[in-house]
């Protein structure tokens, strides 16, 4: 649904996006993440046309981003990390012009997300909280039948139990076979929701693939606690950041030394033992830092 | 291009629905008052108003308020559209200013422009809807002009036409359009809604010295001064004494060039972007208010 062809922007002589390249199959939700200033949001702007790529095209639906924009809008939905509204109309009116402008929408999901998200929809925008202005901003893009959704960072603002709520909408069109291209920067989020998560870090893409594939490009930690203490591990291939903890040694493994690390470790009479892989966050944190 | 213009201009015209109407009530309301006030308490007999006219004949004055015509006729219609044409331009100009500004760079500014482009509207509808609404304002404002001109006039002074109402109407209608274009056009220039602000001021500003500039002159000699500037042209309609029609063209002929130029300028640039480069607008108008001192 989506194609991203060695996009780059630039803005002066800054350089935001270095040569991307994306894709979105359809159905497939999309996690797109990289820390502050990476050039997310920049990508989005490419993708819904409001900027123009500076080299390389981004393509929706087969069509042109830039040239395409208005029939690439009719099927898409959008919402923006900071919703700002009309402090004079009512959350409902606001959904009501959105509704307007596409002329396309299902009023029974509406109804439905508005109880869900637990939105006052009579009340004026001016009165509303930033997590009730994101709520405005998702029952608009989540009753409004679009195929695609391009989300930047949605439930900033947004509590606990209407992330939930969130997270069961986007489910929800995934099961209905719509794409779903989300930047976030809640980790849970991504781990629940995405089938592939692509890295950008200054502008450029350094990671694409499933949870899985990327976690396997990373290090696993290893607790074992043994009746001798272990000797030679510091010096073992694909070992490393070794500590005691009490009884227990800790390292990292790289998991293509796995066979001979255990085989080393054997031999001290392991009592104990437990392997977890990293949590995504250390997995972000490791590439977010990479290379500074 | 411009998909949805015409959803977007409904849009624009209900959040304007209270604010204009203010405003176009006190203007118009002003102008009938200010009628009927110096037609009956100042400017009642031949006497005063010659009177009058002898103390225009000044080139400060004219600087200020206009252009005096040179037939010698002492009726209220021609006095009062000299000392008012100018003192009701202005407000009608800052009101399209302010208008079309707070619909187009301060929205952008406020990131709700954002997320209008993202629905299935064109990359000139906002802009055009924008342009739209102010046509119609103007087009409110015209309107009301000429019905309380020929009203309250027709009760000063017997005998006056409708026509001369209208081109009253009528001019400061044009006026507004134009400043609502030149507003669009640095809408789209500058990255800020307080430099478009800036620079739509400073161009209005422009425009009221030049033909200050020309108008100062009492022996006409530099008219052509006169006649780049839409407040200079609306002088020079006459009303209520030759109700010339062809300023009024001329002057939205100048409103659709801006607009014009504005068009394209969002045609290609990027969202959140200007052309004009941050801090230009001070210190362009720092250079320029420095030059006539230097
Ligand atoms: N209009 C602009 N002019 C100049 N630089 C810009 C502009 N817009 C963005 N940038 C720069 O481009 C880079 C990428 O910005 P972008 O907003 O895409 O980051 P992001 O990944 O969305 O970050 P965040 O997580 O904070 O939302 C930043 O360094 C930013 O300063
Ligand atoms: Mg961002």
């Amino acid at each position: 649904m989506i194609e991203i062809n060695n996009v780059t922007k630039n803005f002066g002589s800054f350089t935001a996006l270095n040569d991307i390249n994306l894709k979105l199959a359809q159905g497939e939700v999309f996690a797109y993440i990289g820390p502050n200033g990476a050039g997310k949001s920049t990508t989005i702007r490419v993708l819904l046309g409001i900027l123009q790529a500076t080299k390389g095209q981004a393509k929706v639906f087969g069509m042109d981003a830039w040239k395409d924009a208005v029939e690439i809008h009719k099927r898409i939905a959008y919402v923006p990390g900071d919703v700002n509204l009309w402090p004079n109309l009512t959350g409902g009116e606001v959904i009501d012009l959105f509704v307007n402008l596409r002329g396309r929408h299902d009023n029974v999901l509406r109804q439905r997300l508005i109880k869900d998200f637990n939105l006052d929809p009579t009340k004026k925008c001016r009165t509303y909280s930033k997590g009730n202005r994101q709520k405005v901003a998702l029952v608009a893009a989540f009753a409004s039948g679009a195929d695609l959704f391009i989300l930047d960072e949605p439930t900033s603002g947004l509590d606990p139990l209407m992330e939930q709520v969130f997270q069961d909408c986007v489910l929800e069109q995934k099961n209905k076979g719509k794409g779903v291209f989300l930047s976030s920067h809640i980790m849970s989020e991504v781990e629940r929701l995405c089938d592939r998560v692509g890295i950008i870090r200054d502008g450029q893409i350094v990671q694409v693939g499933t949870l899985e594939e990327l976690r396997h490009l990373t290090r696993y930690v290893m607790k074992v606690a043994t009746e001798r203490a272990i000797e030679g591990l510091d010096s073992l291939p694909g070992v490393f950041d070794v500590a005691q903890d009490g009884d227990y040694t800790t390292f990292n493994i790289d998991t293509r030394q796995t066979g001979a690390i255990l085989h080393h470790v054997s031999q001290f009479g392991v009592k104990k033992m437990e392997s977890a892989p990293p949590s995504l966050e250390d997995l972000f944190m490791q590439h977010y830092s990479k290379a500074n | 291009m411009f998909k949805n213009t015409f959803k977007l201009t409904g849009f624009i015209l209900k959040r304007e629905k209270v604010n204009s109407t203010v405003w176009i009530a006190a203007l118009v309301g002003t102008n009938a008052l200010l009628v009927l006030l110096m037609g009956f308490s100042i400017l009642t007999d031949t006497a005063e108003r010659i009177e009058m006219l002898a103390m225009l004949e000044n080139p400060s004055l004219q600087a200020m308020i206009g252009p005096m015509h040179s037939m010698n006729t002492y009726d209220f219609g021609s006095i009062y559209t000299l000392f008012m044409l100018l003192m009701m331009a202005i407000p009608v100009a800052i009101m399209n200013i302010f208008h079309v500004i707070r619909h187009t760079r301060a929205d952008e500014e406020l990131g709700r422009y954002e997320v209008l482009r993202s629905l299935p509207s064109g990359r000139l509808s906002n802009i055009n809807a924008a342009m739209l609404s102010a046509l119609i304002l103007n087009v409110v404002i015209a309107a009301g002009f000429t019905i309380t001109m020929w009203l309250t006039m027709g009760v000063v002074e017997s005998g006056r036409g409708f026509m001369p109402a209208l081109l009253w109407g009528v001019s400061l209608g044009a006026v507004g359009f134009t400043f609502a274009a030149v507003a669009a056009l640095f809408s789209q220039l500058s990255a800020s809604s307080r430099g478009a602000m800036g620079f739509s001021f400073f161009v209005m500003a422009i425009f009221y010295f030049t033909r200050a500039g020309a108008d100062q002159d009492l022996s006409r000699e530099s008219e052509a001064l006169a006649l780049i500037s839409p407040f200079g042209l609306i002088s020079r309609s006459w009303i209520y004494v030759y109700n010339y029609w062809w300023p009024v063209l001329v002057v939205l002929g100048i409103g659709l060039v801006f607009a014009a130029f504005a068009y394209w300028v969002c045609s290609f640039r990027d969202i959140d972007q200007g052309v004009i480069p941050q801090g230009a607008a001070a210190q362009m108008v720092v250079c320029l208010c420095a030059l006539p001192l230097g």
